[in-house]
């Protein structure tokens, strides 16, 4: 083994390089992931349709519905139906099948509504941008090992904190030690959180991408595809035989009532259809487990499932009789998606997430302190890149809801035209680093833009849907009202921050080296 | 023999060389490990398979380490070398 | 180095993921003016069945015809005498592709959009790029011939 003062040079070195290969794409990925924590409400915010007040107990009534709903509509066949009840994710009732377009209920007025996908575009694209599929073939595992690569650094960091307590002390009242301590501080806070999700993201990015290793060990060179092997021991669909006569179901509320008498803790959340309106119809009904969230996330639902005609038990799968490992993927995915929860573990994870992306500038920062002495043009030309990167995704961002709203939603191909203003806006602010001089008019100049583009979105969000925060309000919309008191309140905070920074002298110091101070 | 003293050379900063070989070494080592681990474990396909997928992250991190802390170029590739050898004969005899 | 090589890369490769993926609607046309549609899992080859179509007018939206994919065999529909989209519908995603013409040509006409918004954004994105390479170009050239002034005059 290495003496001591060469662990710590090694590790310094490898913590160093390896965090600026990881940064920029992490970030991204940090950005976008704390973001897509609220996106059930930014889903309910962004599509006119579930613009309502939703009532508390979601007094629905779908029963005289059901049947003509699904006779006009194609659904009845050999293919399940599957009934997503409204929840805090989405007020509408869905009803979906492999083989056609879904339809949504409005639970309250029981109109049917054929929902556009362009709805739920910005949750979709910010989504698409937190796990990377953005970009093609490469996109996830690339995300995937920036966990790995998140991973060693936490480990890495770790230890030399440890090293470095034992090893030295050295305060000097600059700006690398401010960075340092910030760094250290926001670091140590993170260990957990971002052990947790590195770990999940690795998972699921890398993991799952590259499992044909695994299965072609595993069977000695048969099979290399991981899900044939795994899917039907974890993913089990039960089969059902329906007749071939009609025959008369039970109302869908008695049905559901009767799946709640007989397994109280379940919080149903999902029914699916066997071949409904026939003979030896069967509905499944599936939740979480109230007194077991964790493990009883999506992948891992227990069940129980009626017969449609005589309201019969003929399956119940309680959490117990589930697959070990189902329940501790189940618990992982809880992990990364907190699927059931709501608002509170969501804020906490989102302020880990907001400390997890201070970390990773401060990381920057402090590489960017040592280079800022030396000679030559590199230095300061990956500052500008990097604040194009690091602070330009806050204006793009702040584009995509205000465009969202702008746009018609006749438009065919709006999906395209805000995806790809937002790159082109993207690579506007990358252009303006190296255009302007003044690095704090470059940071000042992004800040205001995107608190005038969250503004701007939550005025035309108003006027396009006819829900101002005041008539939301008043109706008790409430996620609506607080979506929009959240932006006006960032946009507040951008305002401020942008004053701030104009301020500051730290920020001039970056100005005065380089190639672009001129003369 | 030039090549030779290269890679025994002390290193006292990390060269491209090494950290290259140090990155491609972990991640191909994490795996092969993974791979015999899915065989090592018992039970069906998701016992055995959803475990080592779980592990290998970790593993890139350990054997990253591992092969970091090496004094010269030659330990790394002996490290590699020794390790893949032994994976590859528990995938091919287990 | 680094940061730049990945920006850059990041935002060419970007550029080109606008398609739905894991879904294919191929669309071939047969003699006497049909076309025939199949949709096709990209990952398993597997024909999509019992799936709705629908051929959509790109002149005022109205549905000219529906109909369902069935058991494996290729639908065949005959094709509309104005410009035309075809859809597939497959849960929560629609797949868009534009129908193709029949022989003697549209009876209307909308001239194609398919590309548009892609081509736009995708030339203003990399003109941002192209113009902020030149500017740092100019820039750095500056600052080495600065230097060297300043080193010719001692």
């Amino acid at each position: 083994m290495l003496e001591k003062s060469l662990i710590f040079k090694y590790l310094y070195r490898s913590h160093t390089i390896i965090g600026l290969l990881v940064l920029f794409l992490f970030y991204m990925s940090t950005y976008f992931g704390t973001l897509t924590f609220f996106m059930p409400y930014l889903k309910v915010w962004e599509s006119p349709s579930r613009h309502f007040a939703p009532q508390h107990n979601h007094a629905f009534n779908i029963d005289a519905l059901l049947d003509e709903v699904l006779e006009k509509h194609h659904f009845l066949g050999d293919k399940p139906v599957e009934i997503t009840l409204p929840s805090f994710r989405d007020p509408l009732l869905k009803i979906s099948s492999e083989a056609q377009n879904s339809l949504y209920i409005n639970p309250v007025t029981n109109e049917v509504l054929k929902v556009a996908k362009e709805e739920n575009l910005i949750s979709t694209f910010f989504n698409e941008l937190h796990t990377g599929i953005v970009i093609p073939l490469v996109g996830m595992p690339l995300m995937g090992m920036m966990s790995v690569g998140i991973l060693f650094l936490t480990f890495g960091g770790f230890w030399l904190y440890l090293q470095k307590r034992s090893h030295r002390t050295s305060s000097k009242a600059s700006w690398r030690a401010t960075w340092l301590s910030w760094h250290k501080i926001t670091g140590l806070a993170i260990i957990p959180y971002a052990l947790v999700f590195a770990l999940t993201g690795a998972f699921l990015g890398l993991m799952l991408s590259s499992s044909q290793p695994f299965a072609w060990s595993m069977t000695h060179g048969t099979v290399s595809n991981m899900r044939t092997l795994v899917a039907p021991i974890l993913f089990a669909q039960p089969k059902y035989k329906g007749g071939e006569t009609t025959k008369q179901m039970l109302p869908f509320s008695t049905l559901q009532a009767l799946a709640q008498e007989h397994y109280p803790q379940l919080s149903i959340t999902n029914a699916t259809l066997y071949h409904y309106g026939k003979e030896g119809a069967k509905v499944r009904f599936r939740g979480y487990d109230k007194e077991n969230v964790a493990q009883s996330g999506r992948v891992n639902r227990p069940s129980i499932t009626l017969d449609a005609s005589s309201g019969a038990v003929v399956e119940h799968k309680t959490l117990d009789k589930t697959h070990g490992i189902s329940r501790t993927l189940s618990t992982f995915y809880f992990l990364h998606f907190v699927p059931d929860e709501t608002l509170g573990l969501r804020v906490v994870l989102a302020l880990f997430g907001a400390i997890l992306a201070i970390s990773l500038a401060s990381g920057y920062l402090l590489w960017a302190e040592k280079k800022l002495h030396q000679q030559g043009f590199l230095a300061d030309l990956t500052n500008r890149v990097s604040i194009a990167i690091l602070i330009g995704i806050i204006p793009s961002s702040a584009l995509v809801p205000f465009l969202h709203w702008v746009l018609a939603y006749e438009l065919f191909d709006k999906e395209i035209w805000i995806r790809g203003t937002f790159y082109a806006f993207w690579s506007f602010w990358l252009f303006y680093t190296v255009f302007e001089r003044s690095i704090v008019m470059i940071i000042s100049r992004m800040l205001k833009s995107a608190a005038w583009l969250l503004l701007l979105c939550v005025l035309f969000h108003g006027l396009k849907s006819g829900f101002f925060f005041w008539q939301s309000f008043h109706q008790k919309a409430w996620i609506l009202f607080y979506m929009d008191l959240a932006l006006i309140l960032s946009s507040m905070v951008l305002f401020y921050m942008a004053k701030w920074v104009e301020k500051k002298e730290l920020f001039y110091r970056y100005e005065r080296k380089g190639v672009f101070d001129g003369y | 023999m030039r090549l030779w003293t290269y890679l025994c050379a002390l290193k006292t900063t990390i060269g491209w060389v090494h950290g290259v070989v140090t990155l491609l070494g972990a991640y191909g080592l994490a795996y092969l490990s993974g791979m015999s681990l899915s065989l090592v474990f018992k039970g069906d396909a998701a016992m055995r398979l959803l475990p080592s997928m779980l592990l290998t992250p970790l593993l890139v991190c350990c054997f990253g380490f591992w092969l970091l802390f090496s004094k010269t170029l030659l330990d790394v590739i002996v490290k590699i070398a020794l390790l893949a050898f032994i994976n590859a004969c528990i995938i091919a005899f287990f | 180095m680094v940061i730049k090589f990945w920006f850059i890369f990041l935002l060419s490769t970007q550029l080109f993921a606008h398609k739905i993926e894991g879904l294919n609607l191929i669309i071939t046309p047969i003699e006497s003016d049909t076309i025939s549609i199949e949709g096709k899992m990209k990952g398993s080859g597997k024909k999509l069945e019992g799936n709705k179509i629908a051929l959509i007018s790109m002149i005022d939206k109205r549905i000219l015809e529906e109909a369902f994919l069935e058991g494996g065999k290729p639908l065949q529909l005959k094709i509309p005498q104005e410009s035309y989209w075809v859809y597939l519908y497959v849960g929560d995603q629609d797949v868009v592709e534009e129908g193709p013409a029949p022989k003697e040509g549209f009876k209307k006409i909308v001239t194609s959009q398919k590309e548009r918004a892609f081509r736009t954004m995708g030339t203003l994105c990399l003109g941002f790029i192209t113009l902020f390479l030149t500017i740092s170009g100019y820039r750095i050239y500056g600052y080495k011939r600065r230097k060297k002034a300043v080193s010719l005059r001692f």
